[in-house]
């Protein structure tokens, strides 16, 4: 019977152990990086540029038009509250300018007049153009 | 290569074209020609859908075209509904003699075959603005393959009205797989739709400074000389945070000077930049110097600056100003904007002001700048142009400057300083402002945020801002953001 009480107890201990071990070692669902007590004992990379936006480069590739056409560009976010850049622009002009974009923002929407596209926050370039999209397309399909 | 355009005019103010034709000639990439396969014919007709041309069931083809290298064609025409396959025209503005094309049946196969050409009005209130279809002319195939030139005259009843029209032409037909084949088309008229608006028909725009931006798209639509706002951050004010010990490390507090910014760069109807207005709020003093702040605009020289107003002076003996605002001796454009924070933030008593939670609190104070650039032709600038690095010059010493971490001091920094203490700049490597470790001296986040009380480590507020500094920049990129577990409130200065 101690014998068994032991076995038990052992058994137990070992359990409880290997779940101790096993939240320490098993990643969180958002990883962290390694534990510093003080701003001081930091060691950022050569190449970190510290900074909490994003610069992304972006085109409109201008497409020949039968008429000289300008219209209102217009980068915004996604939920189209905040405007990143507004020009006005010939629809066959090429244009190419950085905009600097908060890193929290993920998608950014882009209108040429009438023309909207979505886009990502993820690529460092982003290129606009005003041909169909899918969507228009099927209507002439 | 064909001609798709005819004259083309841009008059006046409003956009208003004089082109004496709408044509379709099916050739005209939007993209490098690859191998002259299914991409390129759907490529071409991409273009032309993006100039405003309808296709219901029509593709491009290069096998046996009309002329040059791609037609139209439709799929089998063995429906005798004539709305099975159609070509839309853009909006145009008739005038007077013949509408022609060439057209032909891809093989002999088939009953009957018919194209027939109708007119659509503009109206207001229909879908598209498409009014009733009026039909004035039906060709009717022999089943061969052979090439027809279609002419036939504008109706009377639309030749020259000044009123915006398309023309469609309708395939049809019964029995057999015979496609009907289209090219050349040439309309008589002054093309009238906008591509960058639905393809709508073109409309005089309100517009009541007369700058070619319509009224609701300026935000000054009283003023030609300015169109848009262009602010940074695009959304509130961003803050600076600078630690002053430099070129020793101090206790990483980041608040012994902590402002808050928003520029607006303003650009006239040509997207060129006119003018900066600049506000600067200081909201904390937490070190003892008399430091002044500036900012660099990198790559732009001083006299693309016509003139500066609203710094605040307080008699700095290194002031030393141009009569544009700028500061004299610099390579580039440097505006002071403040030459003493102690001075525009007063301590109300104790140990700086507004980082100590128990001491009087003070109400930050606003600095509005409004810088006004070159508008000479080919003098101008753009937006790109544009890369302001902002600094603190260190307890009146106009040399010692500190900068966001690889912000390029100005000419008038000494660079004795580089390489002191914990400095590891290293400025034929484009380092500055870093210690061996890469620490930074100043920081710069793209949203107004609380900063810490005296003494306390940045890294004990923003919970996650060590992850992401050691991460180079790669986990918790939002730190900056009052997300849940982000922040340690009892470490910030909250008002």
């Amino acid at each position: 019977m101690k014998n068994l009480t032991l076995i038990l107890l052992v058994a137990i201990g070992l359990s409880s152990c290997k779940k101790s071990l096993l939240e320490k070692v098993t990643p969180t669902s958002t990883p962290t990086s390694q534990k510093v007590a003080s701003f001081n004992e930091l060691t950022a990379s050569d190449n970190f540029d510290w900074k909490t936006s994003k610069t992304i480069n972006f085109t409109f590739k201008g497409i020949n038009t039968i008429a000289p056409a300008k219209g209102n560009l217009i980068v915004t976010s996604d939920d189209k509250k905040i405007v990143f850049y507004s020009g006005n622009h010939l629809i066959s002009e090429n244009f190419t300018t950085p905009i600097q974009v908060p890193n929290h923002i993920k998608g950014l929407k882009i209108r040429f007049g009438s023309i909207t596209k979505s886009f990502t926050t993820q690529s460092n370039s982003i290129t606009f153009d005003c041909l169909p999209t899918e969507t228009e397309l099927k209507y002439y399909n | 290569m064909k001609k798709i355009v005819s004259i083309l005019a841009l008059i006046a103010c409003a956009i208003q074209i004089n082109a004496q034709s709408v044509t379709l000639e099916c050739e005209t990439s939007s993209s490098p020609i690859s191998s002259g396969g299914s991409r390129d014919a759907a490529d071409r007709r991409n273009y032309d859908i993006a100039n405003c041309w309808g296709f219901g069931g029509v593709t491009y083809t290069n096998i046996s075209p009309l002329s040059g290298s791609f037609s139209t064609q439709s799929g089998s025409a063995t429906n005798l509904n004539p709305t099975s396959f159609w070509i839309k025209s853009p909006w145009f503005k008739p005038g007077s003699g013949n509408i022609t094309l060439k057209t032909k049946l891809s093989s002999s196969s088939g009953s009957s075959r018919y194209l027939r050409l109708a007119y659509i009005p503009y109206d207001a209130n229909a879908s598209y603005k498409e009014g009733t279809r009026v039909d004035f002319y039906t060709h009717t195939f022999t089943i061969n393959t052979s090439v027809v030139n279609i002419s036939e005259a504008i109706p009377s009843a639309i030749a020259n009205s000044g009123q915006p029209y398309k023309i469609i032409a309708l395939m049809f037909g019964s029995g057999g797989s015979s496609r009907i084949m289209t090219d050349s088309w040439n309309i008589p008229g002054t093309y009238w739709a906008d591509p960058s608006n639905s393809c709508y028909p073109l409309a005089l725009i309100a517009d009541a400074d007369s700058d070619g931006v319509a009224d609701d798209d300026d935000a000054y639509p009283n003023d030609a000389t300015k169109a848009y706002n262009n602010f940074f951050p695009a959304a509130g004010y961003g803050t600076l945070m600078f630690e002053d010990l430099w070129p020793a490390t101090g206790d990483y507090d980041f608040n012994d000077l902590v402002l808050d910014y928003r520029y607006n760069l303003i650009t006239n109807a040509d997207n060129k930049v006119v003018e900066m207005d600049g506000s600067v709020v200081t909201r904390a003093i937490g070190a003892s110097f008399r430091n002044g702040f500036a900012f660099q605009m990198n790559g732009i020289a001083p006299n693309k600056i016509v003139s500066t107003t609203g710094p605040k002076y307080h008699g700095a003996s290194w002031l030393n100003n141009a009569a544009n605002g700028t500061e004299n001796g610099q390579t580039y454009a440097n505006i002071i904007v403040f030459d003493d924070a102690q001075k525009v933030l007063p301590s109300p008593g104790g140990s700086g002001t507004n980082v100590i939670p128990a001491n009087g609190r003070v109400a930050p104070d606003t600095t509005n700048l409004v810088i006004t650039f070159v508008t000479t032709s080919g003098q101008e600038l753009q937006l790109s142009d544009f890369d302001l690095n902002p600094y603190i010059i260190v307890n009146q010493i106009r040399g010692k400057e500190v900068h966001l971490p690889n912000g390029v001091p100005s000419t008038l920094n000494n660079p004795e300083w580089f390489g002191t203490f914990q400095d590891d700049s290293k400025p034929n490597e484009g380092k500055y402002y870093k210690t061996k470790n890469n620490l930074p001296w100043a920081l710069s986040i793209d949203s107004s945020i609380p900063y810490t009380h005296t003494t306390s480590d940045l890294i004990d507020a923003y919970l996650r801002f060590a992850d992401w500094a050691q991460s180079n920049g790669t986990l918790y990129t939002d730190w900056y953001v009052n997300n849940p577990g982000y922040r340690d409130t009892n470490k910030l200065f909250i008002p």
